[in-house]
C-alpha cells in the first residue's frame, strides 16, 4: 500500500501478523509511537542528524506485519539527507496517521 | 543455551528478542549499549568475568558512542570471552564494515531487516560451534590433568629410581654376604636358620624395590601375569576412602578367579573409575558390591561390543543399588564425551577410558542397569597360564662355576667392590679393583702380566661412567670383555650398544648369579677369535 492511499483512507488499517509473534506487536506499536514522539521533537528544533538516525532506525525493522513504518522510515532518513522539512512533515504525519487507525490481525 | 542482544533500538532488540523467543530459545537478554555489554559480561575493572552468561552475542553494527564493532573487539580481546560466538548485525548499506567485523573476531553476519528463518539458522551455528569449544576445552582440560599427573608420576619415579639404586646395593651386600655365610655353615648350625631369614628378607626387599621401580614407570602398559583377586583386595582398601562413608563397600572374591594377563596399573585405574561412577549414581548412600568370579563364556550379551572370543574368563563385577539407567543412556555410556552429569561436573571420559583399556587388555566390559534398580559393570580377561616364575628357588648348593682369568672390578662403593672381588676371587679368579674410570685406566696401564680378560663396572659413576671406560679400556685391550651391573633396568639406562662383548648385570644379583655371568662371558667366543 502506498503513501497516497493511507492518506485517502485514514479509518482503519489491518495489518496481518504471525500469531507466534503476538506478544511483541503491541510493544512494537508502543515504541513506534514513543518513536514518533522524539521524531516531532527532532523536527521542532530541527535536529536533522537525529531525524536521520531514528529514520534509519525504524527502516530496519519491522517487516512482518509493519512494513509501512519500515518506508516511512526510509522516507525520513532521505528527507533529512536533503534537509528536506516540508517532506519530513508530510511522513510524520502519515505516520500519525497509521498509528492512530492500525489494527492487527494474527493469522 | 544463553543469547545475548546488543542493539540501541528498542524495537530492534524487541523484535530479535521475539524472532528468538518463537523459535524457542527462552534464555535472552537485551542490553542497549555496549557499555550496559561490558557491564552485564563483567569486563569493567574491579568485576568478575562472566563467560557464562552468554553463549552467543548479536551485535547491532551502527551504535552510537562505542560501535558494535568496537564492541566485538574487546570481548574478543578478553581471554575468557574470547570463544563466545558473535554475529554483527548489520544495515543494507553497511556491508563495507564486514571486513573489519570479521577482523574483530566475528564469525557471522545478518542484515537489516533481519529475516526470521535465516536468524535462527545463524544462531544456531553459532550455539552448535560453541558447545563444540566447550566440549573440546573440557577435553584438554582432562589431558592437561592426565598431563600433569603423568609428569608427577614421571618425577616421583626419577626419585624412586635414585633411591632403588642405592638400595640395591645395600641389598646386594646383604644377598651376597647371606648366601655366602649359608655356604659355610652346615644346615643344623645354629646360625644357619637365622641367616635363612635374613636372606629370605633380603630378597623381599629387593622384590619391594623391584616394584617400588615398576610402579613409578608407568608410561608404558606392562602386561603381567596378575592374581586378580589380589589386585582387587589391594584396590578396595583404596576404595573404602574414595566412596565415602555413606556407601557400604562389600567384597566378595571367588576362589576360583584365578590368573590374567594384565597391566596392574591400568585394572586399578578400571577398578576406581567403575567405582568412582558407582559412588556419583548414590548420591544419598547405598551400597556398592563387588565380586570376582570365573565364567566360562560361550556367547556374549547381545549389546557388550568386544571381539574377545569366547572362553574361560576371569571376571570382576561392581553393583551399584543407585539411580540405574535407561536403556538408552546404557547404548551411549562408552562414547567419549558423553556424561549424564550436569555441565561442567563429568568430562565423559572415564567410561570411555575405561572400555579402551579392557579392550587393549584382549577383555570385555558389560553393562546391566535398569532405572531405578541399580547397575552392574562386569569386566572380563582372558586367564592366563601359570607362567614359570624366575626361579626364587632356594639357594642351590650346587659348585659355583670357578676360573683363573684376570678380572678388572670397578665400583665406587667400596663395600659392594670389596664383597665382588672375594666373591671371584674365591673363585679362583686374579681381581684388580679400581674405584672410579680413572684409576681402572691407570691400573689397566700398570698390569705386569698378561692381560685383561673381563671388566666388571658398575655403570653410574662419577666422572667417567661404565661404558665409557669400557670403550676406552677397549682400545688398549681390544678382546676385553666387559659386563656392566646397575641398579637399574638397561632400560632405563639407554645403554649405547657396545657389541657382543658386554653384558648387562642388574643389581641385586647374589653371588652365584654373577659367577655364572662371569664364567659365561668368559667362554664366549668373539668374531675375532
Amino acid at each position: 500500500m502506498t503513501q497516497e492511499s493511507y492518506r485517502s483512507y485514514p479509518d482503519k488499517v489491518i495489518v496481518r501478523v504471525e500469531p507466534d509473534l503476538r506478544e511483541i506487536a503491541p510493544e512494537f506499536l508502543s515504541n513506534a509511537r514513543d518513536d514518533l514522539r522524539s521524531l516531532r521533537a527532532a523536527l521542532n528544533s530541527r535536529d536533522f542528524e537525529t531525524l536521520r538516525l531514528l529514520g534509519h532506525s525504524m527502516k530496519g525493522v519491522g517487516d512482518f506485519g509493519f512494513e509501512y513504518l519500515m518506508e516511512i522510515g526510509r522516507g525520513l532518513e532521505r528527507a533529512a539527507q536533503t534537509r528536506n522539512l516540508p517532506e519530513a512533515e508530510n511522513l510524520l504525519h502519515d505516520m500519525s496517521s497509521y498509528l492512530a487507525n492500525v489494527e492487527v490481525v494474527f493469522e | 543455551m544463553r543469547i545475548l542482544i546488543v542493539d540501541d533500538s528498542t524495537n530492534s532488540r524487541l523484535v530479535l528478542g521475539g524472532y528468538l523467543s518463537a523459535a524457542g530459545y527462552e534464555d535472552l537478554t537485551l542490553k542497549a549499549s555496549a557499555a550496559e555489554t561490558f557491564e552485564y559480561l563483567g569486563m569493567n575493572p574491579g568485576q568478575e568475568v562472566r563467560p557464562d552468561r552468554a553463549d552467543a552475542i548479536l551485535i547491532d553494527v551502527m551504535m552510537p558512542e562505542i560501535s558494535g564493532i568496537q564492541a566485538c573487539q574487546r570481548i574478543k580481546d578478553a581471554p575468557s570471552l574470547k570463544d563466545i560466538p558473535i554475529i554483527m548485525v548489520t544495515g543494507h548499506d553497511e556491508e563495507k564494515f564486514l571486513q573489519d567485523a570479521f577482523a574483530a573476531g566475528a564469525i557471522d553476519y545478518i542484515t537489516k531487516p533481519v529475516n526470521r528463518v535465516e536468524l535462527e539458522a545463524r544462531i544456531s551455528s553459532a550455539l552448535a560451534l560453541k558447545q563444540e569449544t566447550d566440549l573440546r576445552k573440557l577435553a584438554y582440560q582432562e589431558l592437561e590433568n592426565q598431563l600433569l599427573q603423568s609428569q608427577k608420576m614421571a618425577s616421583i619415579g626419577r626419585l624412586v629410581g635414585g633411591v632403588a639404586h642405592d638400595f640395591n646395593n645395600v641389598l646386594t651386600l646383604m644377598m651376597g654376604y647371606s648366601q655366602l655365610g649359608l655356604r659355610e655353615l652346615a644346615a643344623e648350625h645354629s646360625l644357619y636358620e637365622k641367616l635363612q631369614q635374613l636372606l629370605k628378607a633380603s630378597e623381599h626387599a629387593a622384590s619391594l624395590t623391584g616394584q617400588l621401580l615398576a610402579l613409578s614407570r608407568r608410561q608404558s602398559a606392562e602386561p603381567k601375569i596378575i592374581n586378580l583377586n589380589d589386585l582387587v583386595a589391594d584396590t578396595c582398601q583404596m576404595l573404602g576412602r574414595l566412596i565415602g562413608e555413606d556407601v557400604e563397600l562389600i567384597v566378595a572374591l571367588s576362589e576360583r578367579t584365578g590368573l590374567v594377563k594384565a597391566d596392574p596399573t591400568q585394572l586399578e585405574q578400571v577398578l576406581m573409575n567403575l567405582a568412582i561412577n558407582a559412588r556419583d549414581a548414590m548420591p544419598v548412600g547405598g551400597q556398592l558390591n563387588i565380586e570376582t568370579g570365573s565364567v566360562v563364556v560361550e556367547d556374549w550379551h547381545r549389546n557388550s561390543q568386544t571381539e574377545a572370543p569366547p572362553g574361560e574368563y576371569a571376571m570382576f563385577a561392581l553393583t551399584d543399588t543407585g539411580s540405574g539407567m535407561s536403556a538408552e543412556v546404557q547404548a551411549r555410556i562408552f562414547e567419549p564425551f558423553f556424561t549424564t552429569k550436569e555441565e561442567g561436573k563429568g568430562t565423559g571420559l572415564g567410561l570411555a577410558t575405561c572400555f579402551s583399556i579392557v579392550k587393549e587388555n584382549g577383555g570385555c566390559l558389560e553393562v546391566d542397569s535398569h532405572p531405578g534398580q541399580g547397575s552392574t559393570f562386569k569386566v572380563y580377561f582372558p586367564k592366563a597360564q601359570e607362567e614359570k616364575m624366575e626361579a626364587e628357588s632356594p639357594e642351590d648348593r650346587r659348585e659355583m662355576p670357578r676360573g683363573s682369568e684376570t678380572i678388572l672390578v670397578t665400583e665406587d662403593e667400596s663395600a659392594l667392590r670389596k664383597l665382588i672381588s672375594s666373591i671371584l676371587q674365591d673363585q679362583g679368579y686374579r681381581v684388580i679393583q679400581a674405584k672410579n674410570g680413572d684409576e681402572a685406566l691407570q691400573v689397566a696401564r700398570n698390569v705386569s702380566e698378561g692381560t685383561i680378560d673381563l671388566l666388571l663396572t658398575d655403570v653410574v659413576m662419577p666422572r667417567m661412567n661404565g661404558t665409557e671406560l669400557a670403550y676406552q679400556l677397549k682400545t688398549v685391550h681390544p678382546d676385553l670383555k666387559v659386563i656392566l651391573t646397575s641398579g637399574y633396568t638397561d632400560q632405563d639406562l639407554a645403554l649405547p650398544d657396545l657389541g657382543a662383548e658386554a653384558e648387562f648385570i642388574q643389581k641385586p644379583f647374589t653371588p652365584a648369579a654373577l659367577a655364572d655371568q662371569v664364567r659365561a662371558m668368559l667362554d664366549s667366543y668373539t668374531a675375532a677369535q
